[in-house]
Formats: C-alpha cells, structure tokens, sequence
C-alpha cells in the first residue's frame, strides 16, 4: 500500500512548486472549458432501452437486494 | 477477413500490450461491411465494450464488465471494425510511460527494453507489434501522441468535441479527447472519420463533419509552419533536438516554410496542466466508490492515481481555491491565448512530441517531477482544445521519435494532411 502520509507531504511541496511557478500570472479569465456546454435533451419520448442492461447492472453490483442496488450505509 | 484476423488472434502478446483478448468476440464481428470492414482494433481500457473487461488498468475495476458500448465503440462496430481486445494502459490514464498499470508495464515493440510511452501504451504497442491494424487511444497531455511518439506510429488527438466521450472513463474531463491510433496517417484519419461528429449523449460535443480521409492532402507546397524558439530551450535530449531540426529541414524541403513564433509562458504548462488536473481526476474518482460496482479506489490504487487524489481533495478545499486551483485556471488562459497568437499567422504549429528519450522498463522513478516532465510539449493542445498529432521522425539512438503538429481548433484537416505530408517525404 502507497504511504498515503508521505505522499501528502511531498506532494504539498510539489503544489508550492506549482504555485510558485504561476506566481506572475496575471488574475485574468478563468478557463474551465474550451467549448460551450450545453444542456443536453432528449425528445419528451420514451427512449431505446437495452431490455438486457438491468441485469448486466445486477451482476456488477456487491450487493442487491429487492430491485435496489445494496450498499453499506456509511463507513 | 477471417485469415487476417486468426493471423492476429494467434500472435503471442510478447509486449504485455493487451490486458484481455476476446477471439470469441472478434471472430462473431467478423465479416461485417463497412468503412473499417477488414479491420482489426485494440480499444484503450478506460472506453467501455459491452460485456468486455474495462478497468482502466485499475484494481479499483478489475471485475468490472462494461454493460454498455461506448458512441465510438457502436460507431466502429456499425463500420464493420473488429475489436480483438482491450489495451493494456497507466492506471487511470495517470501517467505517461505506461509502467504504473496494475496488469504490469508495456514493453516497447519498437525499443525494446523502454517504456512504451503512455497513457495509451498498450493502444500504442499493439499497432506498432502488428497484433491489430488501428487502435483507440484517450489524450489528456499527451497519452495519445507520446507512446505514439516512442512507439514508431502515428497518433491523433482530435479538437476537444470532435468525438463523443460518453463511455469513456476520463481522467480529466475538460482536457480529454478519445483518438486514433495506426500505422499510418491515412488510417487515422480513416479512424476519426468513424468515430468523430455529433453525439447528443455528449454535452461537450460539437457538431461537426468528419470526412478527413477523403480530404486528405499531402501537399506541403506554400505552407507555412510555425516553429517556437521555446521548443529548443526545453528539448532536454541533444539528439531529439537533432531530429526536430532534421524533420524542419524535410518539411522545407517538400516546400513548406518555416516561421519564427513565440510561446512564451511554454515553461509553466506543466505547473498549470497538473493544477487542472489533480482537481478534476479527484472529482472524476468520486464514483469509484465500490458500492455499485468494482472497488473503493483509494484502497486498491497505485501511487500516483492516490497522489492525484489525495492533491485534488486537498487543494480543492475553498481556502486554497486561490492559490492553486483558480491560478491554474488563470494560467490555463495564459497559455491557450498564446498557442491561439502563435496559431494565427500560420497554418500549423510544428514540433517535438517529447523533451527525451523513454526510460528503461522496470526503471524505478520515485520522483513525479521525472514523469511529468514528459508531458511538457504535448499539455499544450489539451489547455487550448485544439488538435495534434504525432508523426514518425526517425529514431534517436535506436528509439522511434515523432514531430508534433499543432493546429487551430476544429483545423483538424489541416493538421492531418500535414502529418501526411511529412510521412509521404520520410
């Protein structure tokens, strides 16, 4: 198992190193995305459905129980 | 069809490029018309294949089969293309020499001994090897076009919205793009032809035409070609530097002209690629949670996929925001306003894919400096959305290399048929 403690600590450093490296940039527009998103729709219609795909679901799933998927509450 | 494809389904996976073959599925493919009929491919395993094992070369997915076919998986299989399987890759996407697969590293086919180049390593291997004649890749900084690059063949990452994502595991979502992979750059425009144009089950997808390959000109007659003096400052590797100037000289030779232009803020895309990223992979990984399917990833991930997590948590907390994550937004700007500045005198964009050679295989890199650093010249296209590809250049000490080309968003011909270009003069 990665040392979840060490790599925190390097890592901490190497984000400095990043922001140092950016420290003159100047406070412009921020880029999140290079094109428009776009609210994607559907016609007000029933779609395909792969009749198959609940049960190829099922068999990915841990655990399942009474048409839900069965997870732990909280850990 | 049938004979070409048993010739493939026997090859013995010597390079470790695949994680898992399916011949049974391949042979019920077969047979099929289309543009991609006679076709065999590998598909990177972060793009979901009904019933096939797709687990980003993760732990963290390693029983999980895809109960659903990705847009580009259904457009290649409508096209008659086979998939004979599912290509080995970094965990996650999280690399770029593809050595921190949890199935094991990709020897190189061509270099045998190195790397193979990542994220796309078994994509890559697989088409340099001759197991398949064209492969999908997925290019977050570069997973296209460097193990491309290292691996003698070409690699296309088209403009961000040229191809729909739905069904592929991203690692960044505003950077990744889905790509081909093959032996030539006609087969890889072939390629994007399929799978490229509007996807409604996309938000970022663009409505655009796909008929590259029809289009295809190879003429370099009257071009102009833009080359950054940056370039050369942070080539690390004297004989890469030689090939670049080597493949200036072949372009010129097929009448293309080389102009001057400036990147000036080259030096920090690294800085902001990673500052994007760690952020946006640590939002991507919060549905692998191991309550609908595979496993928790931060119990079953290699090192660099939980420092990318562990990063992205940690400077995603609002008191940072500021500092790292917001600056990286900043600079992200920065540097898609000056590609686009250098973009706009010129057709293209020329360059090197790599600032050195690939390590050995089984080479321990503890420092994640020596990784990144990979990624210097190719983080670039993915900032700005625009495309690039990678295109053999000769080798360098025995280790295929390749030359960039970058072009203006949705110029993705452009940037084709100068690849074409370049490879018709090799």
């Amino acid at each position: 198992m990665p040392d979840e403690k060490k790599i925190l600590e390097e890592g901490k450093k190497l984000l400095e190193e990043f922001s140092q490296a950016l420290k003159d940039v100047p406070n412009t527009e921020e880029t999140h995305y290079v094109v428009d998103l776009k609210n994607v729709t559907r016609k007000d219609a029933p779609g395909k459905c792969d009749p198959q795909f609940r049960g190829k679901f099922e068999k990915l799933a841990p655990g399942w129980d009474y048409g839900y998927v069965k997870v732990e509450k909280k850990r | 069809m049938m004979e070409h494809l048993e010739k493939l389904i026997d090859k013995k996976d010597e390079v470790n490029a695949f994680i898992k073959k399916y011949p049974e599925k391949a042979r019920e493919q077969a047979g099929k018309k289309g543009r991609l009929a006679g076709k065999v491919l590998a598909i990177k395993s972060c793009i979901n294949v009904e019933g096939c094992l797709t687990s980003c070369a993760s732990k963290t997915l390693d029983n999980y089969i895809a109960p659903y076919d990705a847009t580009v998986v259904e457009r290649i299989k409508k096209e008659g293309g086979v998939i004979l399987g599912m290509a080995n890759m970094d965990e996650f996407a999280c690399g770029a020499t593809g050595d921190s697969s949890y199935y094991g590293p990709t020897d190189n086919p061509a270099a045998p001994g190195r790397v193979s180049g990542g994220s796309s390593s078994g994509a890559a291997a697989s088409v340099a090897a001759g197991y398949v004649d064209m492969a999908l890749g997925s290019d977050t900084g570069g997973s296209i076009r460097n193990p491309a690059c290292y691996c003698g063949v070409v690699g296309f990452k088209p403009t961000y919205g040229m191809v729909s994502r739905y069904g592929l595991c991203d690692m960044a979502m505003s950077l990744e793009q889905i790509g081909p992979v093959a032996n030539s750059v006609a087969d890889a425009a072939l390629l994007l032809d399929v799978i490229g144009g509007y996807d409604p089950k996309d938000a970022t997808s663009l409505n655009s035409k796909t008929d590259f390959s029809k289009s295809l000109n190879p003429d370099l007659k009257g071009k102009r070609l833009g080359y950054a003096k940056q370039f050369d400052d942070l080539i690390t590797d004297e004989g890469i530097r030689k090939n670049i100037h080597a493949a200036l000289e072949v372009l010129k030779d097929g009448g293309a002209k080389i102009v001057d232009v400036e990147l000036p803020s080259l030096a920090k895309a690294i800085p902001t690629y990673y500052l994007n990223v760690y952020v946006e992979f640590f939002s991507a990984t919060r549905k692998y949670d191991g309550r609908r399917y595979g496993h928790k990833i931060e119990e079953n991930c290699g090192e660099e996929v939980l420092r990318r997590i562990m990063l992205g948590s940690y400077i995603s907390q609002a008191e940072w925001q500021g500092k790292f994550y917001k600056k990286g937004l900043q600079a992200r700007s920065l540097i898609r306003n000056e590609l686009l500045r250098a973009l706009k005198g010129v057709d293209v964009l020329v360059g090197p894919v790599v600032p050195k050679p690939p390590h050995k295989l089984h080479e321990k890199v503890t420092d994640p400096r020596v990784n990144y650093a990979y990624d210097v010249f190719t983080v670039v296209a993915n900032l700005s959305g625009v495309p690039a590809g990678s295109v053999p250049s000769g080798k360098v000490n025995g280790v295929p290399n390749g030359l960039q080309v970058i072009g203006k968003p949705l110029e993705d011909q452009k940037v084709l048929d100068v690849m074409a270009g370049f490879e018709r003069m090799q």
